[in-house]
């Protein structure tokens, strides 16, 4: 009962949030590249870079803030590269996605081991970790509490821009412009709207976004980098959005269950569960997702078939 | 072209940014990977990412991106070790065991993504990969506890016996190996690769022979190049292509897996944790697969040139304590690039 009590604490909560808080913006980011009908497996390597410029900003500068900047920057410049691969040059993206992701990879373990001399993890006070915004009376409030004193500015933003996000694409002009190039390029087209434009700035975008969220992963709840530290989080968000075909809210669930392994492995850890099981649920989970969506998704098919009247097949 | 020259440009930039002299590591790149025991170390690394790109080169060349060579290479290699390690009987006949269980294990793993999207709609692409991560803690998991050597510090297995290691083609003190140093010399090339490459690279050969043949021979050779190709045009002809996909996927399976178990019988002789996919081989693999565009050929040149600039790294890395990533910065780099396809877009600038 110890074990499970634990589980379902404030601290789960907290720990939830906490590892929620990067895929959510980095969802944003895929998200935003969906709705334009690109297809995006680089969010793997926005989010590494950011995490690297986020560790790298923050330790040169002493300023978090500063890092949070550079993670931007990184991802954008990340993020300009392969768009300018996908949307000028009409490369495959499948394949000029594996290449950027490597190429980060490699690229901010040679920098980590260029710049500050280290190879594996890099972690020294001089990182200066993102400030948690909410204090006193709110940390105290019972049940949210921990969860909420975890956020730091770029926990806002994730917490508060998925909503922004909706309404934007689904109450402005500009959102109804970027879903229209997505549903049907040519048709935006012949309406004035150029879609390579349209794309191009939504991969930047969506690269500043990744960047955020790997500084959020670096710095929002511990200050360090690690070699390949993104660890698949960007595969599994192209996947969540395969799954629920970028729809906003079931997107949020399949991350959050990833989440949700994510923390409650760590904690049984704690309990002598072996530190492989923790590594490996979050990915089992994910994949269990699958399985339930796959099937729900067969039944309904088959129910329908079944229920349908003959003229309607 | 343009691309390689590009991606020299680039990494010269790279290296200067950071203090160091590209004409002087370039040096040392080319002198270390083509001459001497570089050329030796260079051909121990071609073999097994040779091995593995032919690994993923079936499922890619039915337009299936297999992101999960790595997870299947590792089980692979664990499972071949631990039938090594355990089961009697005389060295060749055990090596020949090991192949096989370590092909079975890695196949079964390949077999769940296929399976995912035939019933569950799941793309490969993301379920291959997403399962490497299971795979790799799950042999660090049996390495760490019942598999662990009690005599050594290392997180590894016990080392598996003399007789059941792939030995070299002709080691220096056998008959051949004496026969070859005196007709070239017991420094000369022929020598040296004689006795530092392993029987591996005849098995990897034979699994290219098999690669050729199934591609240019048999029907469903043809077939995935249709669906690579054309998915419409292969749906239209009658290709089964769930039975199609799967087949493909499995048979890389069961190559990724040998692989695995080859390195750790001609090289490792023990699985660490972290060892096999710390060679960095998978990642190297699936970029030769896309540099050669999945066809066997390109992918043993594409292997050669990648192997060249790993060993090089390596050579870099010694002389100057550079960070040997900057051969995998090099390679994502000259695919990025190929693939942006610059020579057209500029012989298209400068005709029009």
């Amino acid at each position: 009962m110890d074990v499970l009590n634990a589980l379902l604490s404030e601290g789960t909560l907290a720990s939830l949030v906490r590892a929620l808080v990067p895929l959510l913006l980095l969802g944003m980011s895929g998200l935003l590249c969906h709705r334009v009908g690109v297809f995006n497996i680089a969010l793997e390597g926005f989010m590494l870079m950011g995490a690297f410029a986020a560790v790298a900003g923050s330790a040169l500068t002493g300023q978090p803030y500063l890092g949070v900047v550079a993670a931007g920057v990184g991802g954008g410049i990340v993020a300009t590269a392969f768009a300018y691969g996908v949307i000028w040059r009409r490369g495959d993206p499948m394949v000029l996605g594996i290449a950027v992701n490597l190429l980060v990879s490699g690229l901010t373990a040679y920098l980590l081991w260029a710049v500050f001399g280290v190879r594996g993890t890099f972690q020294t006070p001089r990182i200066r970790p993102l400030p948690q915004l909410a204090g006193g009376i709110v940390t105290e409030l019972p049940a949210v509490g921990p969860a909420l004193a975890t956020l730091s500015v770029l926990g806002v933003l994730a917490v508060a821009g998925l909503p922004a996000m909706h309404v934007f694409l689904e109450r402005t002009v500009w959102g109804l412009r970027l879903r229209g190039v997505g549903l049907d390029a040519e048709a935006a087209e012949s309406l004035g709207v150029d879609p390579r434009r349209y794309r191009f700035a939504v991969i930047v975008l969506a690269g500043v976004l990744g960047g955020w969220s790997g500084a959020q992963l670096s710095l929002g709840s511990v200050a360090l980098f690690t070699e390949n530290m993104s660890a698949g989080r960007g595969w599994v968000v192209v996947l969540a959005l395969l799954l629920t075909n970028g729809r906003i809210w079931p997107l949020v669930g399949v991350l959050a269950v990833f989440a949700l392994a994510d923390a409650m492995g760590i904690r049984l850890q704690t309990y002598g569960f072996p530190v492989q099981l923790s590594d490996a649920a979050p990915y089992l989970a994910t994949l269990a997702v699958i399985v339930v969506v796959g099937v729900r998704r067969r039944r309904t098919l088959s129910a329908w078939r079944d229920g349908a009247p003959a003229r309607d097949r | 072209m343009v691309a390689a020259a590009l991606t020299v440009a680039i990494a010269a930039v790279l290296l200067l940014a950071t203090g160091y002299d590209p004409l002087e590591v370039y040096a040392t790149m080319l002198a270390g990977s083509l001459t001497g025991a570089g050329l030796v170390s260079n051909l121990q690394q071609a073999v097994p990412v040779i091995g593995l790109a032919l690994a993923l080169c079936f499922s890619f060349r039915a337009g299936v991106f297999n992101l999960g060579g790595e997870g299947q290479f590792v089980l692979g290699g664990c499972a071949g070790t631990i039938a090594a390690l355990t089961l009697p009987g005389p060295g060749i006949v055990v090596i020949i065991t090991s192949l096989v269980v370590a092909a079975l294990v890695a196949t079964a793993w390949a077999a769940i993504p296929p399976l995912l999207q035939e019933h569950l709609d799941a793309p490969i692409f993301v379920t291959s990969l997403l399962l490497n991560y299971p795979a790799i803690a799950l042999t660090s998991y049996a390495v760490k506890t019942w598999l662990k050597d009690p005599a050594s510090s290392l997180m590894a297995t016990r080392r598996v016996a003399e007789s059941r290691r792939i030995g070299p083609l002709a080691a220096a003190d056998s008959g051949p190996g004496r026969a070859i140093a005196g007709l070239f010399g017991p420094e000369s090339a022929p020598a040296l690769i004689a006795s530092g490459l392993s029987w591996s690279l005849v098995v990897v050969a034979a699994v290219l022979a098999f690669t050729l043949f199934v591609g240019t021979r048999l029907p469903i050779g043809l077939e995935a190049r249709v669906l690579g190709l054309n998915p419409l045009l292969a749906r239209h002809t009658g290709v089964n292509v769930a039975r199609l996909i799967r087949s493909h996927m499995l048979i890389g399976g069961a190559i990724a897996g040998v692989v695995g178990t080859l390195v750790v019988l001609s090289s490792h002789y023990r699985f660490i944790d972290g060892g096999l996919d710390g060679t960095g081989y998978a990642v190297t693999a699936l970029l030769v697969v896309l540099l050669g565009r999945s066809r066997p050929w390109g992918v043993v040149v594409a292997g050669f040139f990648f192997s060249a600039l790993i060993v090089g790294g390596q050579a870099m890395e010694r002389e100057y304590g550079l960070s040997s990533h900057l051969s995998i910065i090099i390679q994502a780099l000259v695919i990025f690039l190929v693939t942006l396809r610059l020579t057209r877009a500029w012989s298209a600038r400068w005709t029009s």
